[in-house]
């Protein structure tokens, strides 16, 4: 299974300047071979498919532990030579050629900018922010490059704290214990987390769901009871959250991943985005899947939380969980926990457990991990 | 056939006279004269040098609504000889009987020819009618004659006017005066050249050409399409002509004509102008324009058909001929005319898109080509800005310029160039070259392994519950 | 230490509150809760009003003969036993944490927050006094160097990265800092452009951001350095409707936190930019500009009426008439176009003063 599935993989390199703009001579040049041939003709340009239709899975041989998604190798085409599509083949070149002359300058833009650059330039082309962002994709999609090495900067909502030495290159040595509740916060630039130098004590590696949460864990000094690593990116997980965990767990491939998120769909859609990835990430996507477990909160931590702490499920929920239950990764556990919130109607905040106090959440946590409590 | 005016007499005697001209292969003479020995007399008399009449076009004529005491007496005298004949045949039609009826066709004596070997027709007939009517009438059915440009027919109009002396003035048609070419040349490639000499002389309202406007000969682009039934038992040969210019005109023209926006159809049937039919009209009016680039706006039909064109192009004008025809005469009725004629009309269009790159474009190819700078922009910019000389040098060799020296523009320009003409080629093949799009950057695998080609629109990126 | 005695202090007043009611009910009378109300601007142009003062405006008094009232005050307990334990345990709570304490009879976080406000205004003290706290969003780079908690924050030794603001700027200590002025961005887009062009290595300064509305420990660590450094602050918003009320959200502080504008505001700030006559003056291409729409105008117009516009800064209300008549807004972005580092080499150096090189200063510029 696995053999053939990695056959079909496509993703995104991580590329310096230099290589990048390679490709993009090589697609020019391409272009005008075909352009000045005999029998000359505007090449079409292929992209991976982002539609859902080409999402593959890997299945784990044994278990669905090693479980992850992928992009796989349907392609469709921008064309210049249907009338209605094609600004898209125009839009893809416009990008290209900014991304070219901006990694030309050893610079970065923001989506933002390149957008107000591309609607200067080309205002017959881009009229939105969306397309910018989706022509990004499409030249992620060629060039097969990660839309950071196009010179696009990324941000990252990402945080670690605990039980993690950290060092940039020709930096000091960073000690994620001693940054306080803000934590450390993790940079957009997958380069440099691509080369931080890590060490760690810990035994675990703990992805918090919320901001407020993750907070609370580090300013209670959680790490030094429970010797782990903690993270989030404070919601979603943006691609470096993703990079640094995936990073971590291969680093440290002893330590298990548990996630504590709230008892809904949305909290679940979050553990599964940690887990196997997102589609959205398009190429992206894949490379950073991790083994990532549900700690809390789940149907038997019900009984921890008064009954005035949950909340019916609203008709957004409903729709998450309809999408995950479609989800063919979906585990069977997670698959029966998220019948159960739909079958009860109701759903859970972590800070419920705050009903034994604020310091109840440490216990619980180490609870949880000592019985080995997790799916 | 029914006759509504002495000036359509008139025509259709005229257009008579042509086809036996026409199918006599020999140079012939064709004369109109009319005079006017009082104001209230005026005698016409049609002769030429064709083929003999056979009598049947007179048949039917039904000439009832200008027949009366003081106007017509409705008497043709018709005198007629074939070339194998050896006597010329004197006649005297009255139109006034009823069609249906045997009309009363008197046959007077007979001339001897005395052995010479000749034909040809004279009709004449005196009506009571104002002279200067009929003779604009017949003048502008001559110029528009003119454009079939026959090449072995020459027309003259005679005109004495007894009341004005020695007002005796002559109008010579003669169809082909620049080049006569020879007689075997297609009906089509005179129809071409009689055309062409009408847009060159505003519709044949000057003599010479127009030299403000055409000043070379370039400005004119000439595209034809023929289609012709097949000859069967039903139906005799219908051919059906048709001839397209697209010509430029200088806005400081004095002639310039202000509807450039607007086509006169000129129509021919059977070597004769004439009003287009309702049902031809419409057929007009269902032809895909819009795969030539043009947007019908509405056909006008006040006894000329005219098609408006939503924002044609400026300064540049349309016109457009056709000439549906028997190849024998006289002929029969059919319906296969509205069939050929958008066969030929695309024909013709066709031709002139096949001869002149860039033109009558369709609108789905003028809309790619607007693309065309951007892309080329883009391209160039591409090329322009690497630091990489071996890529620069390798781009200009594919795009066959020498120097390294070049500025942007030439670049740009050179690849707008060549992205236009694949624009344009694609354009006249009927069925879109399928190419296969390279991957560009491929992994291991093989290239083969499972990919299909899917083309999707703009905005089906499809994003999981996780976003 | 100082935190302690602050703790103890307001322990102590929280201690003679509950005195208070408890007096009162045992003589059989409706406690009388007096709150006072706070504003930071009215909209009265014509008032000689004391907004700028920092005294209450009117005050309310709640009892427990109105049922409203009645919810609020036990509301107001609710929160304020959980604000005892919080500082009996010096512990801190964010306000969705004391939400959760009792979800059922909070209903909305709203109801909480108001309550919070309350108890700051009762007890006459700030928000992160109760030990109530929100994680920090907040963004700081360039020529600083200071301690938090033993933390050190050493940006001098990297002035291009970004650090995130502490959350409990009461632990900042050691402030040392070379740079001549602090410059604030509203966006992180704009932070990041800074950082890319490596702005700070060319320009001898402090780059702050809150991300959009900054937080409180943002505009308090902006006020800390303030005070402690005595540097020019100048800030760079949209011109948009939305810039101009974040810039005075720092200047001036927000209506919701009036009772404590004292400590939150910071009326050094100077607005850098982007002025709605700066699209001429920098040739931005047209494209740029946005028209405003029905919603900015409302809200432009609503802002104009503040008082503290007319009375402080004239000058910034003549800006924003001139935007609500040009009728159009554009962003800090938009000074990419030209060429990427315009905003860093250009727009920002051509509207900084330039500073006078004091004696003894052993950087040169």
């Amino acid at each position: 299974m696995r053999f053939f599935a990695d056959r079909e993989i496509c993703y995104a390199d991580i590329l310096p300047p230099p290589e990048v703009r390679a490709r993009i001579e090589v697609a020019v040049l391409n272009f005008l071979k075909i352009l000045t041939c005999t029998d000359p003709a505007i090449s079409d340009l292929l992209l991976i498919n982002r539609k859902s239709s080409n999402r593959r899975v890997s299945q784990g041989l044994l278990t669905d532990d090693d479980t992850w998604i992928f992009l796989s190798r349907s392609f469709c085409k921008r064309t210049l030579m249907r009338a209605n599509a094609a600004k898209a083949f125009i839009r893809v070149w416009k990008v290209m050629e900014m991304c070219f002359k901006i990694l030309s300058q050893e610079k970065r833009v923001t989506q933002r900018e390149l957008f107000y650059k591309l609607l200067c330039v080309s205002p017959d082309c881009f009229s939105s922010q969306l397309q910018v962002n989706r022509t990004i994709q499409d030249v992620v999609g060629l060039l097969r490059c990660s839309r950071y090495s196009l010179g696009i900067m990324a941000s990252s909502r990402g945080i670690v704290a605990g039980r993690l030495l950290l060092q940039e290159p020709d930096k000091e040595v960073v000690d994620c214990s001693e940054c306080g509740s803000s934590g450390y916060a993790i940079s957009g630039d997958l380069d440099l987390l691509d080369r931080l130098v890590m060490k760690t004590d810990a035994r675990y590696i703990i992805i918090v769901e919320k901001h407020a949460i993750f907070h609370r864990l580090a300013e209670d000094r959680v790490f030094n009871h429970i010797p782990s690593i903690l993270i989030t990116a404070k919601g979603y997980p943006d691609i470096a959250t993703r990079f640094l965990l995936h990073r971590m767990s291969r680093t440290f491939p002893e330590l298990p991943i548990m996630a504590l998120v709230d008892w809904n769909p949305a909290g679940l859609a979050i553990l599964c985005t940690f887990k196997f990835g997102s589609i959205g990430m398009g190429l992206e996507a894949y490379r950073y899947a991790c083994n990532v477990k549900w700690l809390g909160l789940r149907g038997d931590d019900l009984q921890l939380i008064p009954e005035e702490s949950l909340v019916s499920l609203k008709p957004r929920d409903l729709q998450i969980a309809k999408s995950l239950m479609s989800s063919e990764t979906l585990q069977e556990k997670h698959r029966e926990e998220l019948a159960l919130m739909v079958q009860s109607g109701k759903r859970a905040e972590i800070e419920a457990l705050y009903f034994h106090g604020y310091d109840y959440l440490g216990k619980y946590i180490a609870k949880k991990i000592v019985q080995a409590n997790y799916i | 056939m029914e006759i509504s005016s002495t000036s359509n007499l008139c025509i259709h005697l005229i257009s008579c006279a042509f086809q036996r001209c026409r199918l006599s292969q020999q140079l012939c003479r064709l004369s109109a004269v009319l005079k006017s020995p009082s104001p209230s007399i005026l005698q016409i008399s049609i002769s030429d040098t064709g083929i003999g009449s056979c009598l049947e076009e007179f048949q039917d004529l039904n000439c009832s609504s200008i027949i009366s005491a003081e106007f017509w007496d409705g008497i043709l005298s018709v005198k007629t000889t074939a070339i194998c004949d050896d006597e010329i045949y004197h006649y005297h039609f009255n139109l006034r009987e009823n069609i249906s009826s045997s009309r009363t066709l008197t046959r007077l004596p007979s001339n001897p020819k005395n052995g010479l070997k000749f034909s040809g027709t004279v009709i004449c007939l005196s009506i009571s009618e104002s002279i200067d009517v009929l003779v604009s009438e017949i003048n502008h059915f001559f110029q528009k004659m003119m454009i079939l440009n026959i090449p072995n027919i020459a027309i003259e109009l005679l005109i004495e006017r007894e009341d004005i002396p020695g007002s005796r003035c002559e109008n010579v048609f003669l169809a082909n005066r620049s080049n006569p070419g020879p007689l075997s040349t297609s009906n089509v490639e005179f129809l071409k050249s009689g055309l062409e000499d009408y847009v060159l002389k505003h519709g044949n309202s000057l003599t010479q050409k127009c030299s403000t406007c055409f000043a070379t000969s370039e400005c004119l682009k000439v595209g034809s399409g023929i289609a012709c039934s097949t000859e069967s038992h039903k139906s005799s040969g219908l051919m059906m002509e048709v001839v397209i210019i697209i010509s430029e005109i200088e806005s400081t023209c004095p002639c310039f004509r202000e509807c450039s926006s607007k086509t006169e159809v000129l129509y021919f049937k059977d070597f004769t102008p004439c009003s287009i039919s309702h049902s031809t009209l419409n057929v007009l009016s269902t032809i895909d324009w819009k795969s030539y680039g043009l947007t019908l706006e509405n056909v006008v039909d006040r006894g000329v058909c005219v098609l408006v064109w939503e924002d044609s192009p400026s300064h540049s004008h349309i016109d457009m001929v056709v000439h549906c025809y028997h190849k024998q005469y006289p002929m029969h009725k059919t319906q296969l005319e509205r069939h050929l004629i958008k066969k030929a009309v695309k024909a013709a269009l066709n031709n002139l898109k096949e001869k002149h790159p860039g033109i009558l474009l369709s609108a789905h190819a003028l809309k790619i080509c607007s693309h065309a700078p951007d892309l080329a922009r883009s391209i160039a910019g591409l090329i322009l800005s690497s630091n990489d000389p071996d890529f620069q040098g390798e781009c200009f060799s594919l795009l066959g310029l020498q120097s390294r020296e070049i500025g942007a523009d030439v670049v740009e320009d050179c690849i707008e160039e060549k992205i236009v003409s694949v624009i344009e080629m694609n354009d006249r093949k009927s069925r879109q070259r399928k190419v296969v799009a390279p991957f560009l950057f491929e992994d291991d695998c093989d290239q083969d392994s499972n990919y299909q080609h899917k083309e999707y629109e703009e905005g089906e990126d499809e994003f999981g519950y996780v976003d | 230490m100082e935190r302690n005695a602050s703790s103890r202090a307001l322990l102590s007043k929280i201690k003679d509150l509950t005195t208070s009611l408890v007096k009162e009910l045992s003589e059989g009378r409706s406690p009388n809760i007096c709150i006072h109300n706070f504003r930071n601007y009215c909209t009265d142009p014509n008032s000689n009003c004391l907004c700028s003062s920092d005294l209450p405006k009117g005050q309310q008094v709640l009892t427990l003969t109105r049922q409203c009232h009645a919810c609020r005050i036990d509301v107001l307990l609710r929160v304020l036993v959980i604000v005892q334990k919080l500082l009996q345990e010096n512990r801190h709570g964010s306000k969705r944490d004391i939400y959760y304490m009792h979800p059922s009879v909070f209903s909305e976080q709203s109801v909480v927050d108001r309550a919070i406000n309350d108890i700051c205004i009762l007890l006459q003290c700030s928000r992160h006094n109760l030990n109530v706290v929100s994680v920090g969003n907040g963004l700081v780079m360039g020529w600083l160097r200071f301690l938090e908690a033993g933390r050190k924050f050493d940006c001098i030794n990297s002035p291009t990265t970004a650090y995130t603001i502490p959350v409990h700027v009461e632990e900042v200590k050691d402030i040392v800092s070379v740079a001549k002025y602090i410059l604030i961005v509203e966006k992180e887009s704009v932070f990041q452009r800074l950082a890319n062009d490596k702005f700070c290595n060319a320009n001898r300064c402090i780059v702050i951001t809150g991300r959009g509305y900054p937080d409180i420990p943002t505009r308090r660590f902006l006020r800390l350095l303030v005070e402690k450094l005595c540097l020019p602050v100048y800030c760079l918003v949209d011109c948009d409707p939305y810039g101009f009320d974040i810039l005075t959200t720092y200047r001036f502080g927000s209506m919701q936190m009036a009772f404590d504008a004292k400590v939150l505001r910071v009326p050094e700030v100077q607005w850098l930019g982007a002025f709605p006559s700066d699209f001429e003056k920098y040739d931005l291409p047209q494209q740029c500009l946005l028209p405003l729409t029905a919603e900015d105008k409302r809200r432009t117009e609503t802002m104009l009426l503040r008082c503290y516009l007319q009375k402080e800064v004239p000058e910034w209300r003549l800006e924003l008439e001139l935007m609500l008549q040009k009728g159009v807004k554009f962003e800090i972005e938009a000074f990419s176009v030209h060429t990427l580092s315009f905003l860093s080499e250009q727009y920002i150096p051509s509207k900084i003063p330039k500073v006078e090189v004091l004696p003894g200063n052993n950087f040169k510029s």
